[in-house]
Protein backbone atom coordinates (compact mmCIF):
# COMPACT_ATOMS: atom_id res chain seq x y z
CA UNK A 1 0.00 0.00 0.00
CA UNK A 2 1.65 3.70 -0.83
CA UNK A 3 1.01 6.12 1.65
CA UNK A 4 -1.82 7.94 0.83
CA UNK A 5 -3.67 4.77 0.56
CA UNK A 6 -2.80 3.43 4.05
CA UNK A 7 -4.02 6.76 5.68
CA UNK A 8 -7.16 6.35 3.93
CA UNK A 9 -7.31 3.03 5.17
CA UNK A 10 -6.47 3.54 8.42
CA UNK A 11 -8.63 6.77 8.77
CA UNK A 12 -11.56 4.76 7.80
CA UNK A 13 -10.40 1.79 10.29
CA UNK A 14 -10.17 4.42 13.05
CA UNK A 15 -13.84 5.89 11.78
CA UNK A 16 -14.97 2.53 12.48
CA UNK A 17 -13.38 1.92 15.24
CA UNK A 18 -15.01 4.92 16.68
CA UNK A 19 -18.58 4.31 15.72
CA UNK A 20 -17.52 0.31 17.11
CA UNK A 21 -16.82 2.31 20.05
CA UNK A 22 -19.93 4.43 20.66
CA UNK A 23 -22.06 0.91 19.51
CA UNK A 24 -20.60 -0.78 22.63
CA UNK A 25 -21.51 2.04 24.24
CA UNK A 26 -25.58 1.66 23.20
CA UNK A 27 -25.83 -2.34 24.49
CA UNK A 28 -28.03 -2.88 27.21
CA UNK A 29 -26.73 -5.87 29.09
CA UNK A 30 -23.52 -5.15 31.43
CA UNK A 31 -23.60 -8.85 32.83
CA UNK A 32 -24.03 -6.89 36.55
CA UNK A 33 -20.44 -4.92 36.13
CA UNK A 34 -20.50 -1.38 35.90
CA UNK A 35 -17.94 -0.47 33.00
CA UNK A 36 -18.08 -3.60 31.53
CA UNK A 37 -17.62 -3.75 27.75
CA UNK A 38 -17.18 -6.33 25.09
CA UNK A 39 -14.37 -4.53 23.32
CA UNK A 40 -15.64 -4.31 19.81
CA UNK A 41 -13.08 -1.95 18.65
CA UNK A 42 -9.98 -4.30 19.86
CA UNK A 43 -11.05 -6.87 17.07
CA UNK A 44 -10.23 -4.18 14.54
CA UNK A 45 -7.22 -2.99 16.13
CA UNK A 46 -6.37 -7.22 16.09
CA UNK A 47 -7.04 -7.11 12.67
CA UNK A 48 -4.95 -3.94 11.55
CA UNK A 49 -1.84 -5.83 14.21
CA UNK A 50 -2.28 -8.57 11.70
CA UNK A 51 -2.34 -6.71 8.30
CA UNK A 52 -0.46 -3.11 8.70
CA UNK A 53 1.59 -3.94 11.91
CA UNK A 54 2.35 -3.01 15.03
CA UNK A 55 2.92 1.10 14.12
CA UNK A 56 -0.55 1.49 12.46
CA UNK A 57 -2.36 -0.78 14.78
CA UNK A 58 -1.29 1.24 18.42
CA UNK A 59 -1.26 4.43 16.69
CA UNK A 60 -5.16 4.10 15.58
CA UNK A 61 -6.09 2.54 19.09
CA UNK A 62 -4.06 5.17 20.85
CA UNK A 63 -5.86 8.18 19.08
CA UNK A 64 -9.35 5.43 19.07
CA UNK A 65 -8.69 5.94 23.30
CA UNK A 66 -8.01 9.81 22.94
CA UNK A 67 -10.85 10.70 21.00
CA UNK A 68 -13.45 8.70 22.73
CA UNK A 69 -12.21 9.31 26.43
CA UNK A 70 -12.62 13.34 25.28
CA UNK A 71 -15.84 12.66 23.99
CA UNK A 72 -17.32 10.31 26.56
CA UNK A 73 -15.25 9.76 29.01
CA UNK A 74 -12.90 12.00 31.68
CA UNK A 75 -9.16 12.36 32.79
CA UNK A 76 -9.25 8.93 34.99
CA UNK A 77 -10.87 7.05 32.23
CA UNK A 78 -8.63 8.38 29.93
CA UNK A 79 -5.90 6.88 32.04
CA UNK A 80 -7.55 3.86 32.60
CA UNK A 81 -8.21 3.04 28.82
CA UNK A 82 -5.13 4.15 27.49
CA UNK A 83 -2.72 2.30 30.04
CA UNK A 84 -4.88 -0.82 29.44
CA UNK A 85 -5.13 -0.22 25.56
CA UNK A 86 -1.38 -0.15 24.81
CA UNK A 87 -0.32 -2.90 27.43
CA UNK A 88 -3.22 -5.51 25.43
CA UNK A 89 -1.95 -4.45 22.18
CA UNK A 90 1.63 -4.97 22.88
CA UNK A 91 1.40 -8.54 24.36
CA UNK A 92 -1.67 -8.85 21.45
CA UNK A 93 1.72 -8.49 18.94
CA UNK A 94 3.95 -10.11 20.76
CA UNK A 95 1.51 -13.53 20.89
CA UNK A 96 0.65 -12.74 16.75
CA UNK A 97 4.34 -12.85 16.10
CA UNK A 98 4.37 -16.33 17.27
CA UNK A 99 3.46 -18.39 14.29
CA UNK A 100 1.47 -21.08 16.86
CA UNK A 101 -0.57 -18.39 17.93
CA UNK A 102 -3.75 -17.25 16.11
CA UNK A 103 -6.73 -14.44 16.37
CA UNK A 104 -8.35 -16.16 19.06
CA UNK A 105 -5.49 -16.78 21.45
CA UNK A 106 -3.79 -13.57 20.67
CA UNK A 107 -7.40 -12.00 21.67
CA UNK A 108 -7.94 -13.57 24.42
CA UNK A 109 -5.05 -13.09 25.90
CA UNK A 110 -5.52 -9.14 25.06
CA UNK A 111 -8.87 -9.35 26.44
CA UNK A 112 -8.01 -10.56 30.16
CA UNK A 113 -4.68 -8.31 29.99
CA UNK A 114 -6.78 -5.40 29.20
CA UNK A 115 -8.98 -5.79 32.32
CA UNK A 116 -6.36 -6.45 34.53
CA UNK A 117 -4.22 -3.84 33.40
CA UNK A 118 -7.56 -2.05 34.08
CA UNK A 119 -7.77 -3.13 38.09
CA UNK A 120 -3.95 -2.36 38.82
CA UNK A 121 -4.09 0.95 37.45
CA UNK A 122 -7.27 1.46 39.41
CA UNK A 123 -5.74 -0.05 42.58
CA UNK A 124 -2.46 2.35 42.08
CA UNK A 125 -4.79 5.44 41.44
CA UNK A 126 -6.92 4.80 44.66
CA UNK A 127 -4.00 3.51 46.49
CA UNK A 128 -6.20 -0.15 47.77
CA UNK A 129 -4.85 -3.14 46.81
CA UNK A 130 -8.19 -4.55 47.88
CA UNK A 131 -9.48 -3.77 44.40
CA UNK A 132 -6.74 -6.27 43.26
CA UNK A 133 -9.28 -9.42 44.66
CA UNK A 134 -11.76 -8.42 41.11
CA UNK A 135 -8.67 -9.50 39.28
CA UNK A 136 -9.69 -13.23 38.47
CA UNK A 137 -12.83 -12.95 37.56
CA UNK A 138 -12.40 -9.87 35.39
CA UNK A 139 -9.57 -11.66 33.88
CA UNK A 140 -12.08 -14.75 32.89
CA UNK A 141 -14.98 -12.01 32.15
CA UNK A 142 -12.17 -10.59 29.46
CA UNK A 143 -10.71 -13.75 28.28
CA UNK A 144 -14.36 -14.85 26.55
CA UNK A 145 -14.89 -11.30 25.40
CA UNK A 146 -11.62 -11.58 23.78
CA UNK A 147 -12.21 -15.02 22.42
CA UNK A 148 -15.22 -13.24 20.87
CA UNK A 149 -13.03 -10.77 19.31
CA UNK A 150 -10.88 -13.22 18.41
CA UNK A 151 -13.48 -15.07 16.13
CA UNK A 152 -14.88 -11.62 14.38
CA UNK A 153 -11.36 -10.58 13.59
CA UNK A 154 -10.68 -14.18 12.28
CA UNK A 155 -14.65 -13.93 10.20
CA UNK A 156 -13.35 -10.39 8.80
CA UNK A 157 -10.05 -11.23 7.44
CA UNK A 158 -11.10 -14.57 5.75
CA UNK A 159 -13.16 -12.04 4.00
CA UNK A 160 -11.31 -9.13 3.61
CA UNK A 161 -8.38 -11.21 1.80
CA UNK A 162 -10.82 -13.19 -0.49
CA UNK A 163 -11.72 -9.25 -1.55
CA UNK A 164 -8.05 -8.08 -1.31
CA UNK A 165 -8.75 -5.73 0.34
CA UNK A 166 -6.41 -4.24 3.26
CA UNK A 167 -4.44 -7.64 3.57
CA UNK A 168 -0.88 -8.39 2.62
CA UNK A 169 -0.08 -10.75 0.36
CA UNK A 170 2.43 -13.21 1.87
CA UNK A 171 1.44 -11.99 5.45
CA UNK A 172 3.08 -14.39 7.94
CA UNK A 173 -0.14 -13.93 9.98
CA UNK A 174 -2.38 -15.65 8.13
CA UNK A 175 -4.19 -18.23 9.49
CA UNK B 1 -9.63 -21.39 13.05
CA UNK B 2 -8.19 -22.16 16.73
CA UNK B 3 -4.78 -23.45 16.21
CA UNK B 4 -2.69 -24.91 19.13
CA UNK B 5 -1.03 -22.17 20.28
CA UNK B 6 -4.37 -20.92 21.00
CA UNK B 7 -5.43 -23.25 23.13
CA UNK B 8 -2.38 -22.75 24.74
CA UNK B 9 -3.00 -19.60 25.62
CA UNK B 10 -6.53 -19.57 26.64
CA UNK B 11 -5.56 -22.75 28.95
CA UNK B 12 -2.56 -20.46 30.60
CA UNK B 13 -4.77 -17.88 31.37
CA UNK B 14 -7.97 -19.63 32.29
CA UNK B 15 -5.44 -21.53 34.76
CA UNK B 16 -3.75 -18.48 35.89
CA UNK B 17 -7.30 -17.13 36.51
CA UNK B 18 -8.15 -20.19 38.43
CA UNK B 19 -5.07 -20.24 40.74
CA UNK B 20 -5.23 -16.90 41.65
CA UNK B 21 -8.99 -17.12 42.39
CA UNK B 22 -8.39 -19.86 44.40
CA UNK B 23 -4.80 -18.51 46.55
CA UNK B 24 -6.96 -16.68 49.14
CA UNK B 25 -8.57 -20.59 50.23
CA UNK B 26 -4.89 -21.84 50.81
CA UNK B 27 -4.09 -19.17 53.64
CA UNK B 28 -7.21 -18.83 55.87
CA UNK B 29 -7.83 -18.41 59.25
CA UNK B 30 -10.76 -16.59 61.60
CA UNK B 31 -10.75 -12.58 61.24
CA UNK B 32 -11.05 -10.52 64.20
CA UNK B 33 -11.95 -7.46 63.04
CA UNK B 34 -13.72 -5.87 59.46
CA UNK B 35 -12.56 -2.42 58.60
CA UNK B 36 -14.59 -0.45 56.35
CA UNK B 37 -12.78 2.42 54.45
CA UNK B 38 -15.01 4.81 52.44
CA UNK B 39 -13.15 6.68 49.92
CA UNK B 40 -9.49 5.66 51.08
CA UNK B 41 -10.12 7.05 54.43
CA UNK B 42 -11.38 4.95 57.37
CA UNK B 43 -14.81 4.58 58.02
CA UNK B 44 -14.82 2.44 61.34
CA UNK B 45 -13.59 -0.80 62.73
CA UNK B 46 -15.65 -2.89 64.29
CA UNK B 47 -15.53 -6.36 65.86
CA UNK B 48 -16.87 -9.90 64.11
CA UNK B 49 -17.92 -10.90 67.72
CA UNK B 50 -20.58 -8.59 68.28
CA UNK B 51 -23.80 -8.81 66.38
CA UNK B 52 -24.63 -5.34 64.65
CA UNK B 53 -25.08 -3.24 61.53
CA UNK B 54 -23.74 -0.45 60.52
CA UNK B 55 -24.89 1.44 58.07
CA UNK B 56 -23.02 3.39 55.78
CA UNK B 57 -23.36 7.05 53.23
CA UNK B 58 -21.29 7.96 51.10
CA UNK B 59 -21.56 10.73 47.81
CA UNK B 60 -22.31 8.06 45.88
CA UNK B 61 -25.29 5.86 47.62
CA UNK B 62 -25.93 4.06 50.88
CA UNK B 63 -25.17 1.19 52.01
CA UNK B 64 -25.24 -1.37 55.31
CA UNK B 65 -22.76 -3.96 56.78
CA UNK B 66 -24.50 -6.40 58.87
CA UNK B 67 -22.32 -8.30 61.47
CA UNK B 68 -23.51 -11.59 62.64
CA UNK B 69 -22.25 -14.87 63.92
CA UNK B 70 -18.79 -13.57 63.60
CA UNK B 71 -19.46 -12.69 59.60
CA UNK B 72 -19.71 -9.18 57.70
CA UNK B 73 -21.24 -8.42 54.93
CA UNK B 74 -23.10 -6.07 52.49
CA UNK B 75 -26.71 -5.44 52.48
CA UNK B 76 -29.09 -3.40 51.00
CA UNK B 77 -26.70 -1.28 48.71
CA UNK B 78 -28.28 1.23 46.60
CA UNK B 79 -25.06 0.83 43.82
CA UNK B 80 -26.62 -0.75 40.55
CA UNK B 81 -24.21 -3.86 40.56
CA UNK B 82 -24.73 -5.16 43.67
CA UNK B 83 -21.32 -6.67 43.10
CA UNK B 84 -20.42 -6.00 46.93
CA UNK B 85 -23.33 -8.25 48.16
CA UNK B 86 -22.78 -10.66 45.81
CA UNK B 87 -18.89 -11.15 47.63
CA UNK B 88 -20.78 -12.91 50.40
CA UNK B 89 -19.59 -13.35 54.33
CA UNK B 90 -16.82 -12.72 55.42
CA UNK B 91 -15.43 -14.19 57.95
CA UNK B 92 -11.39 -14.98 57.47
CA UNK B 93 -8.63 -12.86 57.24
CA UNK B 94 -8.01 -11.31 53.82
CA UNK B 95 -11.75 -11.58 52.90
CA UNK B 96 -12.99 -8.69 51.27
CA UNK B 97 -15.91 -6.78 49.88
CA UNK B 98 -15.44 -4.03 47.37
CA UNK B 99 -18.31 -1.32 46.46
CA UNK B 100 -16.76 0.35 43.23
CA UNK B 101 -19.27 2.81 42.65
CA UNK B 102 -19.78 3.72 46.93
CA UNK B 103 -15.52 3.49 46.75
CA UNK B 104 -16.55 1.75 49.81
CA UNK B 105 -14.02 -1.87 50.42
CA UNK B 106 -14.41 -4.37 54.00
CA UNK B 107 -12.08 -6.06 54.65
CA UNK B 108 -11.50 -8.57 57.51
CA UNK B 109 -8.27 -7.96 59.49
CA UNK B 110 -6.29 -10.13 62.52
CA UNK B 111 -6.29 -7.44 64.90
Amino acid sequence: MNRAKKAAYLGLSLALCLILSYLESLLPFQFGIVGFRIGLPNFLILLLLSTQGFGSAISVNILRILIVNLLFGNIISLAFSLAAGVLSTLLMFALLKLRSVGFLGASAAGGACHNVVQVAVAAILFKNTALLKLCPPLMLLGLFTGIFCGILSYLCHNRLEKLGIGTKAGNRNKI
Amino acid sequence: MVKKGDIAVISAIAFLAAMLFLLPFFRKSPGKTVKVTVNNKVFGTYSLNDDRTVKISTENGRTTLVIKNGAAYFEGSTCPDKLCEKMGKLSSVGDTAVCLPLKTVAEVTGQ
